[in-house]
């Protein structure tokens, strides 16, 4: 900077001495601006070296009005939220925490410039809780057999802060969210989401609020496979274990097909059988990777999760989801 | 339907078979074709011209291999290098005893396309003379195809009984000299 | 340029948009006119007659109107995904800048750029994809074996 600085000078000074008090940019001058080259190519240079500058929130932009844009927000999502409680949700701790500092910063009486803020930490674990039961009945709704750490492992995906963020900056809750730092750190975006769930199910009723996770989360599902969301590292393990549960017959892996054996791009399908019946059938590039593709491919078929199962119905209403949102209320 | 996972899928799919044709008593111009179609990879549902998803191909006892008509001895089979004097012509049959695999070799040849994947495809064509194929190939193998055309029986073949019973279209007058 | 060198992408929405519900993609919109040059004539028309037809009509768009000194008034779209669109209005009528925006609000704020395929399905075979043992009777015995 000081190199700059000293090179500016150079160019300006000689010119017009007695204008520089004034600046670089205000000298009037009808010539040409031999400054301006190595003025240009300085300040270009710097940008190189400091990269572009950090982003800005959309709200230090002209035409942003917060209270328009929020009720706009709840409209938009078809949704009836009472504004206070939505306004609540979107201010997290962190943001309150630094503006009390900025105002103390500035010398500002504490008491005749007290914020009247709540923060949304109660709102977001409410919601949280009524967000994790509700998909939980969901799940157990759709998947009827699907035990219990395969239905946690879908709800800790869909409510995980991955798929939370994106569908919270695709909502535009971004932009609304108070926060202390910007871009909106992906925790404190993920509880204002929870928060704004939380808000609405008070205004609105638990029924809304679970059409509200359906349309938006439930929906983060299609095309998902069950294991990209739920770890399982020995399916042939979990497979005994749940055809003993229901008191079948072992499954017994043999090698069906294969292609290329003696190559270096081999192919094997492995079926497993339980009491002579083919129960699912799994090519892997080894035969023990088509085993344990099998296997997956047997606990798809038992869960429900295969890929030509009849998709979600998105357009039933209230009656259907009465059930499980009361359900879920009573637990969470 | 399967619910597999997608690396096993794409696995699955882009996986080269391979084919064994018994060329005993066929015509190399029908083996030929049935090699060609599969060495491009014709014959799936996933072709593309662009993509490399041709399959491999085994045909064994190309010695017994049969031609129609006088092919034998009419068909030529003609060569140049470029340098002068170097025109060699030889008939099936010379060429057939020089090489047992050269005539089903030269006939792939002639019906893959002509662009640059031609020998890549070639490679994956294999030729046996005989009905012997090494340990490493025969583990390989995924289907054999069915012969193009059915290998007729020869009289010896046949059991006195089969002859008997065999129709008569007509039945030869007395005088009649069986030749 | 070919059609392969331009930019192209898959059809698609934003979040699974209208698998549950309808959400309009277009959060903001700004009017950007001079209160006396005659190039903004027809959004100031736009802005007596239409805007507050369409704000009512469109309650999840806010809609900010800027008058300021400019020759080319302009109109500001920004969507939910973040992209911002802007379009010049110099000399259209207030009925065309109605017709405008009302594109503008049904769109939803992706690239228009070339689209590869005009279809998309998120589960592609519903009998399972192809492989080469589809359909395929299964052998008994090793292949080859026998003819040794």
């Amino acid at each position: 900077m000081a190199a700059c600085r000293a090179l500016v000078s150079r160019a300006v000074l000689p010119l017009h001495y007695h204008h520089v008090s004034r600046g670089v940019m205000l000298t009037h001058v009808r010539e040409k601006k031999r400054w301006m080259k190595a003025y240009t190519f300085i300040m270009e240079r710097k940008r190189k070296m400091e990269g572009p500058p950090p982003p800005k929130p959309r709200s230090q932009f002209p035409n942003f009005d917060y209270h328009a844009e929020v009720e706009a927000f709840s409209a938009r999502l078809q949704e009836s939220f009472s504004l206070d409680l939505l306004k609540t949700a979107f201010v997290s701790s962190c943001y309150l925490r630094s503006e009390e500092e900025r105002r103390r910063a500035l010398g500002l009486d504490s008491e005749m410039t007290a914020l009247n803020l709540k923060d949304n930490g109660e709102l977001s674990v409410y919601g949280q809780q009524f967000t994790k039961g509700f998909l939980g009945d969901w799940c157990r709704g759709s998947f009827h057999s699907l035990p219990e750490e395969g239905v946690a492992a879908v709800v800790g995906h869909l409510t995980g802060s991955e798929v939370m963020c994106h569908v919270a900056r695709k909502l535009a809750v971004e932009e609304l969210t108070m926060s202390a730092e910007f871009p909106v750190p992906d925790d404190t975006l993920q509880g204002t989401f929870f928060a704004v769930i939380g808000a609405l199910e008070q205004s609105s009723g638990p029924v809304s609020a679970g059409l509200f996770i359906r349309d938006f989360l439930v929906t983060q599902l299609i095309g998902k496979d069950l294991f990209d969301m739920w770890r399982v590292v020995d399916p042939m393990g979990l497979l005994v274990k749940e055809l003993t549960r229901k008191s079948l017959a072992l499954p017994e892996p043999r090698l069906i097909r294969s292609a290329g054996a003696s190559t270096v791009l081999p192919l094997y399908f492995v079926g497993l059988y339980s009491d002579r019946k083919l129960l699912a059938q799994g090519p892997g590039e080894t035969v023990l990777a088509a085993e344990e593709e099998a296997a997956r491919v047997a606990l798809r078929k038992l869960y429900g999760f295969t890929e030509d199962r009849r998709p979600w119905d998105f357009t039933a209403h209230t009656g259907q989801l009465q059930k499980p949102s009361t359900q879920a209320l009573a637990s969470g | 339907m399967s619910s597999f996972s997608r690396s096993a899928q794409q696995w699955a799919t882009f996986a080269r078979s391979w084919f064994l044709i018994d060329g005993r008593m066929q015509p190399p111009g029908k083996i030929a074709s049935m090699c060609s179609v599969r060495l491009q990879g014709k014959h799936k549902p996933i072709y593309h011209p662009l993509s490399d998803i041709g399959d491999h191909v085994v045909v064994m006892n190309t010695r017994h291999i049969a031609f129609s008509g006088n092919k034998w001895e009419q068909k030529v089979y003609s060569s140049h290098t470029g340098y002068p004097g170097s025109f060699k012509q030889l008939t099936a049959a010379q060429m057939h005893k020089k090489d047992p695999t050269v005539i089903i070799k030269l006939a792939v040849y002639g019906m893959l396309p002509k662009n640059l994947t031609r020998r890549t495809m070639m490679q994956r064509l294999h030729l046996f003379p005989d009905d012997v194929l090494p340990e490493d190939i025969l583990k390989n193998l995924t289907e054999e195809l069915p012969q193009p055309r059915e290998i007729p029986r020869k009289l010896s073949e046949y059991t006195q009984e089969e002859r008997d019973t065999f129709p008569m279209l007509w039945t030869p007058p007395e005088d009649y000299r069986m030749k | 340029m070919t059609a392969r060198g331009t930019p192209s992408r898959f059809l698609q929405s934003v979040l699974h948009n209208g698998v549950g519900r309808y959400v309009c993609q277009l959060k903001r919109i700004s009017l950007v006119f001079s209160k006396k040059g005659q190039g903004s004539l027809g959004v100031r028309d736009f802005i007596e007659e239409g805007v507050v037809d369409f704000a009512k009509n469109n309650p999840g768009t806010v809609i900010y109107i800027s008058p300021q000194s400019c020759r080319i008034p302009k109109i500001v779209a920004e969507y939910l995904n973040g992209n911002v669109k802007e379009e010049m209005v110099t000399n259209k009528t207030s009925q065309q800048i109605a017709e405008l925006i009302t594109k503008m609000s049904d769109q939803s704020g992706l690239d228009i750029i070339r689209i590869r395929k005009p279809f998309h399905t998120d589960s592609p075979s519903i009998q399972g994809q192809w492989h080469p043992f589809t359909n395929r009777p299964p052998s008994i015995e090793p292949v080859g074996q026998q003819k040794k």
